[in-house]
């Protein structure tokens, strides 16, 4: 196989099937979320639709949500007066029903059932307002940050997106940020990959890589991005914060791949069944020297 | 009065912290050390491994105390695989990989960090593996809360007693046993007549530090379970 099958492989992997299952189970849960706002903001009129990477077509399995939009109409204050007023509201919605975390802009959801707490929803809902009836210009509530606010627009980023012609890449660059712990914010990650990757849409992704890995490990204090939906976004302080492992890990993969190649990267195709991976588990349980016994405090 | 910095362990002892950051590099090439306002974090990839074999992988975080080596990393699955239940052992902090009072068995002074990643980091990991695919912990679970606790030191003092066993407990939290002195276990004999060996033998396994711990774990958890801590 070469470098770049064996890319397409990791890709292929990666993709949620559209008549599978999870991807069946992201959608109901989709629907019940957007349930449960339609009901709590019933005197409101928000358009609730999907985002993010699933609309951008980027989704990976290894680190997937499906961003549930819900943006109010600008005139519109029953759902809140200010931003914060709506991010909070919407928030209130859907605590009783998810463990929700706040991110900057959007709201994470947690399963809150006794079984499954914690674990992933793979939902993130992101409420804002619109800023006019025709442009698809929103504002965002900002939970951290200097600026309580940021305007955008979802229909220009997912256009930016699917129009780059470098969406694997983006896709590998996703699974690299999250393989290899850099926490760059996805958002970022894919500004910087379709920037540099401009004049290369049609190299190999072995060379669309190592030519971004490169700029990140050589060039990283000059790396600049802007947002597509709003010139005015100054996303340097984001960009600033993620510099010193964009530049650290990407060395870091550098040599990997010089030394040991693209798997070392991405990890093995894994191709057993369940049966064959429990043997080879219980293999790895029969050499433990020290075995140990976990607890829970409780 | 100018107050004192408390200088990082990283910085106390730097050559610690490369050989931190080797024992990552040593075990896998997807786990990477950060330092982000002032903490060591590893991050990364997880590999559950068996010779050259990947059979599982977690996405994990990896937080070092200010306080490392005394105190052990904290380590946090985030990749959305295991809840934060007790079946699973996993609470919202970070991962139940053993119980503490078995730290000087599990993880003994001078152990390195790459020790501690393929032990009881390991260990856990290959656990969680083997139960989602619905067999049981490979090598057993402890009891949840102060059962565990009690039982681990019901064992190490040789008595089901739980009075006798918290009153020898307070004990092993001093610095020193005094033969001449009552034995704490309500005996009316002297500690050199009676509990001396158990406790001087305990002492090889559990220090002042960690009895103290071991006392302030089971009244915090009983209070929690809502009794008085004297039920094990």
């Amino acid at each position: 196989m070469t470098d770049d099958e064996y890319l397409h492989h990791v890709l292929k992997d990666q993709t949620l099937a559209t008549d599978g299952q999870e991807m069946k189970d992201i959608v109901a849960r989709g629907a019940e979320v957007q349930k449960i706002l339609e009901d709590h903001f019933s005197d409101c009129t928000p358009t609730i639709k999907d985002g993010g990477s699933k609309a951008k077509g980027t989704m990976i399995r290894d680190s997937y949500d499906l961003d549930k939009i819900c943006y109010f109409p600008r005139d519109d204050d029953d759902a809140g007066g200010t931003l914060k007023e709506i991010y909070e509201n919407t928030e209130k919605a859907l605590t009783p029903h998810y463990i929700v975390q706040r991110k900057p802009s959007a709201l994470r959801l947690l399963m809150k059932q006794e079984v499954s707490r914690g674990l992933p929803t793979h939902i993130d809902v992101v409420p804002g307002r619109y800023v006019d009836g025709d442009s698809g210009d929103v504002y965002l509530f900002q939970s951290s940050g200097e600026k309580q606010h940021l305007k955008t627009n979802l229909e220009k980023h997912i256009k930016h997106v699917v129009d780059s012609g470098v969406r694997d890449a983006v896709r590998l660059g996703k699974l690299w940020n999250v393989r290899h712990g850099v926490n760059a914010k996805t958002f970022i990650l894919e500004l910087l990959i379709i920037g540099l990757l401009k004049e290369k849409k049609d190299a190999a992704l072995t060379d669309q890589l190592t030519h971004v890995w490169k700029v990140f490990r050589d060039n990283a204090d000059d790396l600049y991005v802007e947002d597509p939906a709003n010139s005015g976004n100054d996303l340097t302080p984001i960009l600033d914060l993620a510099r010193p492992n964009l530049s650290m890990i990407a060395r870091s993969t550098l040599t990997l791949i010089e030394n040991s190649g693209w798997e070392a990267v991405f990890g093995k195709i894994v191709t057993e069944t369940g049966d064959e991976k429990k043997a080879k588990l219980w293999a790895a349980v029969s050499v433990v020297e020290k075995p140990t016994k976990p607890w829970f405090p409780g | 009065m100018v107050p004192r910095v408390r200088r990082p362990w990283y910085q106390k002892r730097p050559e610690l912290l490369t050989q931190v950051q080797e024992d990552v590099r040593t075990f896998c090439t997807t786990l990477h050390l950060f330092t982000e306002d002032n903490v060591v974090w590893v991050r990364g990839t997880f590999p559950v491994k068996h010779e050259d074999d990947d059979l599982d992988h977690y996405a994990l975080e990896i937080r070092f105390p200010e306080e490392y080596p005394d105190f052990l990393p904290v380590v946090r699955e985030v990749g959305g695989r295991i809840p934060w239940t007790a079946d699973a052992h996993n609470p919202e902090k970070g991962a139940c990989l053993f119980l503490p009072e078995e730290k000087s068995e599990v993880f003994p002074e001078g152990s390195s960090f790459l020790d501690f990643l393929r032990g009881p980091i390991h260990n856990f990991f290959l656990g969680q593996s083997l139960v989602a695919l619905g067999d049981r912990w490979p090598f057993g679970e402890h009891e949840h809360g102060v059962t565990a606790i009690a039982a681990f030191y019901q064992n190490l003092f040789d008595t089901k007693d739980v009075q006798v066993v918290g009153r020898l407990l307070v004990a092993l939290a001093k610095d020193q046993i005094r033969g001449h002195l009552d034995c704490p276990c309500g005996s009316g004999k002297r500690v050199r007549h009676c509990h001396l060996t158990i406790l001087l033998n305990a002492k090889k396994k559990v220090s002042p530090r960690m009895a103290t711990e071991s006392i302030q774990r089971w009244i915090q958890l009983s209070k929690l379970r809502g009794d008085d801590g004297l039920r094990a």
